[in-house]
């Protein structure tokens, strides 16, 4: 009996002191886009981004919500909502990959090391295939990872009517800011 | 003690592809409490047709309102079907908190002055202990600046006010279904005879049908309590059908109304026209927003 209380014990302790070491975690990550043109910026953030890390094998997942996205003007807010995105029948937008060829030893404090991240992003119900690059860096008890791509409208059949056409932009720059803390398992439920 | 061993090593072997296969965005998911999600754009405009809608300028933004309204479509070849005859309100309403909206208007009919406040305190939202309607309390004042028939009358010119009490509420059933119950009380400050009622007590609804992402038919009706008590000319609730169209930062609205003017003491005290005997009016409204102070970001 002894023997299964050991064991069981050298799992638990295996099993969450795999999870807390590498799986970092953020629900606070920033994500920022602009539309460019002559006659209008139309730009917004989104201080909602949940996203997680496994420094272990690489992957990474990123989700949101589009209504947390707040404009600098609020009109455009709200069309963004109900006119080129549609909210409330794809609240949410998704990404799910891995760091291509991960080695965790680079991930040195201090050091910036420069990443590919490929997988599937989901933006308004429509799953693209991706590569990105991207910045991690370890600092302390954190890890921050930065990146700026750029994702076509007509991708992920966001249409843009003939009316608005010169005010928004085809191609959209996205930047990504994000702050992983270790992952606690969610207490409590 | 052996089969222990393995059982344990069997568990362990059993659970490890498990925890791999985890997926992280579930994982995410689980992990991120859900929040409650506002629910935007019930109308596209201020206005469901006549009447004021839930929906209010946010902090910084300015709006402009032109309402026309032509005169009745029975009127014959004569008057071009009522589109010789007008009237007309034009007005600038500001958002000066997302909860607090002020508007300064002018109406051709007995050139009147309005201006109102608009609180909107209550949105509707989605989610866990979620509200589910939005609401706003809308309060006017009309003030005519016409002269007397009559230039030697003497009246206080607190005579010349009307005042709007409205409370709004309005839920979005679905993205394409908006519908709102609008409770009114106009009070006149001078009325025709001493038999008219200062108060009238009107009861709206209204509501609009998304057919396209930025078309919509819209409707609303007001029922009058007392309307039989007004003297003068017969009075008829006000129903109007119209169509929304949204096109970037204008909103355009058309529509068939029995009622020609266009403040609240006007179109639910005064609509003489019937639908029975097709005295009605086409009218439009525009908006136009224009954001006046930008957020930092």
């Amino acid at each position: 009996m002894k023997a299964i209380t050991v064991t069981f014990a050298l799992c638990l302790f295996f099993l969450s002191a795999q999870s807390q070491d590498t799986l970092w975690f953020t629900r606070t990550g920033h994500i920022y886009f602009i539309s460019h043109t002559d006659i209008i910026d139309i730009d917004a953030n989104n201080y909602q981004t949940g996203s997680i890390l496994n420094t272990k094998t690489g992957e990474m997942a990123f989700t949101l919500l589009m209504k947390s996205f707040k404009f600098t003007l609020p009109l455009a807010e709200e069309h963004f909502n109900e006119n080129y995105v549609e909210s409330e029948k794809f609240p949410k937008a998704t990404f799910k990959g891995r760091i291509v060829n991960f080695d965790p030893l680079k991930l040195v404090p201090g050091v910036d090391y420069k990443v590919i991240v490929e997988g599937d992003l989901t933006i308004h119900g429509i799953t693209s295939r991706v590569s990105e690059e991207g910045v991690l860096q370890r600092s302390g008890n954190e890890i921050k990872a930065t990146s700026r791509f750029v994702i076509k409208l007509e991708t992920y059949k966001i249409e843009i009517p003939n009316i608005v056409i010169d005010k928004v932009a085809k191609e959209i720059p996205i930047d990504v800011k994000i702050t992983y803390e270790p992952f606690k398992k969610p207490s409590g439920k | 003690m052996k089969i222990h061993w393995f059982l344990i090593l069997g568990m362990v072997m059993a659970f490890a592809p498990l925890r791999a296969q985890n997926d992280l965005l579930e994982m995410l998911d689980s992990a991120i409490k859900p929040v409650r999600i506002p629910v935007d754009a019930t109308f596209k405009s201020t206005r469901v047709i006549n009447c004021h809608s839930i929906e209010r300028m946010r902090a910084g933004d300015l709006e402009l309102h032109v309402a026309h309204r032509f005169g009745l479509m029975n009127s014959g070849f004569k008057k071009f079907f009522g589109l010789d005859e007008s009237s007309s309100h034009v007005s600038l309403e500001y958002g000066i908190t997302n909860w607090m909206e002020v508007g300064l208007g002018r109406a051709t009919v007995d050139e009147q002055f309005n201006g109102f406040v608009k609180f909107s305190p209550i949105r509707q939202m989605k989610g866990k202990w979620a509200l589910p309607v939005s609401a706003s309390l809308y309060l006017a004042a009309i003030t005519t600046t016409k002269d007397y028939p009559d230039p030697t009358w003497v009246v206080d010119a607190v005579h010349r006010r009307s005042f709007v009490a409205q409370l709004l509420v309005a839920r979005k059933f679905a993205p394409w279904l908006s519908i709102q119950l609008s409770p009114t009380f106009v009070h006149r400050n001078m009325v025709a005879t001493p038999l008219d009622p200062n108060r009238i007590f009107a009861m709206g609804v209204g509501g609009r049908m998304k057919f396209s992402k930025r078309a919509a038919i819209s409707c609303e009706y007001f029922w009058l309590k007392d309307r039989n008590q007004l003297t003068g000319p017969k009075r008829y609730n006000p129903l109007s059908i119209g169509l929304d169209i949204e096109t970037g930062s204008h909103v355009f609205q058309v529509f068939v109304s029995n009622s020609f003017q266009i403040l609240e003491n006007g179109f639910i005290g005064e609509t003489t026209g019937s639908w029975k005997t097709n005295g009605l009016h086409v009218g439009f409204n525009i908006s136009r927003v224009f954001t006046v102070i930008r957020k930092k970001k």
